[in-house]
């Protein structure tokens, strides 16, 4: 497998990679996004939005009362369950991921000197991959570039002379 | 489409490659007209700079037309001569808003990738490694070109599709390690490396007032190109005993008011440092070879300016003692090429400048392979080859 595939595959493998008993990880990972706090909490809270934002990385549906998170694709996808909390000063998902508590907390900031909102992400989770500091990034970054530009950055038909690009 | 592909370690080859197609409603596609080597694509064609994947289209420095554009691009028309920056800008994020091109925050796909190295990623750019974005490379027949209202800059009549490419990258690079140097009128600049970023850079510094351009490389025709071109006097550094001490000399013991790296991560040198840097190099206990950067700093005068427009991985033996002991300002960025495009339109047309002169070897891109092949051995005078797709 190429190196690159090989850091991807960290970030967006699943099964068979669950940490020992103590191995529960947590990850912090923030950034500013030049939107209102109201926007940018709307974006969290819709489940088509943040499919689109998560991309290859998975996507959300509202099932009920529960939001279900869908990471990874086929055979290797990995459906976290979760509930939906509000907090003081942002909100959260909370539900069992690989046999273990696992939670994803977002707080919200108002950024200094009208840059918008700072947004920061807290997660605790067994499975290594989409819980992680590297995916949470990815997922933070790309939900600054929709809020900001309208578009997510993509490779999608990206042309190269390798078939599986083609 | 025909594409010039990096499948390995100076490995390249031309192949047949889809074509692109608009994904994002700003974005536009680019049928290239004319697109050049560039050094820093010798990092990774050489092995130094990972993150490449076979089969990339690379190449990031180009000029063409317009040919289809997204549903959400209000200034720019098909048919339009345009060049494009080799950095992607969104135009919207605080870097962009700043003149920042280069840092944009939000054009990067691969941003995971760059995190734990730099902290916090740059913007994406064409043809060059993925974890700057992994986007398809210019050395082709079209290229996709995201937010074309904010990357595509029309080409003025009378400017020609040779001096249009240039403003794609060398001349913005260039002047902008210049603009780095705060020159004041009559100002010493001496810049390491001859290549067509260094030439530019010098020829930039001539532009802003310095009264003396001092070009450092071992190229003859190089360096003839300097002297020619923007009056620089030169050194040839293989034929003087130190380099430092040459610029001391010739500055009446002050040394250069400003200094510019134009060389990077693969430069040469003499004597004992530059075994010890290829023997690690080699070894990949370091990814650079830093000659031009720590001479610059050490040749450098005290209070002074050093420009760094080379690209490095991981320096050793950089000397900071004399950074801070000097009181240095190092100065560095990859170019912010939307910033500089109007100014370097406008040196064009006055005929300031006319950076059609890197151009040594003009090839059908079929010939991809043997242009990157005269472009690395520097044979046959070759500055800059550039590809008609």
């Amino acid at each position: 497998m190429h190196t690159i595939d090989e850091v991807k595959q960290n970030v967006t493998g699943l099964v068979g990679r669950v940490v020992g008993a103590n191995g529960r990880r947590s990850s912090v990972q923030s950034v500013t996004i030049a939107a209102p706090r109201a926007r940018v909490e709307q974006c969290w809270r819709d489940p088509v939005r943040m499919s689109r934002v998560l991309g290859d990385l998975g996507d959300v549906r509202a099932v009920a009362d529960r939001v279900d998170w869908t990471f990874g694709r086929g055979d290797e996808a990995v459906v976290w369950r979760t509930t939906y909390v509000t907090e003081p000063d942002g909100m959260g998902y909370r539900g069992q991921l690989a046999g273990a508590d696992a939670e994803l907390r977002v707080r919200f900031a108002p950024a200094p000197g009208h840059l918008g909102t700072e947004v920061t992400v807290w997660t605790r989770s067994a499975l290594p991959g989409p819980l992680t500091g590297a995916a949470v990034y990815k997922l933070l970054y790309r939900m600054r570039a929709l809020l900001q530009t309208g578009e997510l950055p993509t490779l999608v038909h990206n042309p190269s002379a390798r078939s599986g690009a083609r | 489409m025909r594409a010039l592909c990096w499948n390995g370690v100076n490995d390249l080859s031309v192949e047949t490659v889809d074509d692109p197609k608009l994904l994002n409603p700003h974005d536009v596609i680019v049928a290239v007209t004319l697109t050049t080597t560039c050094g820093s694509d010798l990092h990774f064609i050489d092995g130094y700079l990972p993150g490449m994947r076979e089969g990339d289209v690379f190449g990031h420095e180009f000029t063409g037309e317009i040919v289809h554009i997204g549903p959400e691009v209000r200034q720019r028309k098909v048919g339009e001569r345009v060049t494009v920056p080799s950095f992607i800008g969104c135009g919207t994020c605080f870097y962009c808003t700043h003149d920042m091109y280069s840092l944009c925050d939000t054009t990067n796909p691969n941003p995971e990738l760059q995190q734990p190295l730099f902290g916090y990623p740059t913007g994406g750019i064409y043809g060059y490694t993925h974890p700057f974005g992994g986007y398809q490379g210019s050395h082709a027949q079209y290229v996709r070109v995201p937010f074309g209202d904010v990357n595509c800059f029309p080409v003025p009549e009378g400017i020609t599709d040779e001096q249009a490419l240039f403003c794609s990258d060398a001349v913005p690079t260039g002047l902008m390690g210049a603009d780095f140097c705060d020159i004041t009128p009559g100002d010493t600049v001496a810049v390491w490396g001859s290549g067509g970023v260094g030439l530019m850079a010098g020829h930039s510094a001539r532009l802003l007032g310095a009264g003396r351009v001092i070009m450092i490389d071992r190229i003859p025709e190089r360096l003839a190109l300097a002297r020619e071109h923007f009056d620089a006097e030169t050194v040839d550094y293989t034929a003087v005993d130190s380099v430092q001490e040459t610029l001391r000399e010739l500055t009446g013991g002050r040394g250069p008011d400003a200094c510019i790296d134009a060389v990077g991560m693969e430069g040469h040198g003499t004597g004992l440092q530059q075994i010890y840097d290829r023997a690690k190099q080699l070894l990949r206990l370091e990814t650079d070879r830093a000659t031009a950067l720590r001479q610059a700093i050490l040749a450098c005068r005290k209070g002074g300016v050093v420009s760094v427009l080379g690209v490095y991985g991981l320096t050793d033996k950089f000397p900071m003692g004399a950074v801070t002991n000097k009181g240095l300002t190092i100065r560095t960025a990859q170019q912010h090429g939307q910033r500089y495009v109007p100014r370097m339109f406008d040196y064009i047309q006055q005929g300031d400048l006319d950076p059609s002169y890197l151009i040594t070897h003009d090839l059908p891109l079929e010939q991809g392979v043997r242009g990157y092949e005269l472009f690395k051995n520097k044979s046959q005078g070759c500055v800059r080859a550039v590809f008609r797709p």
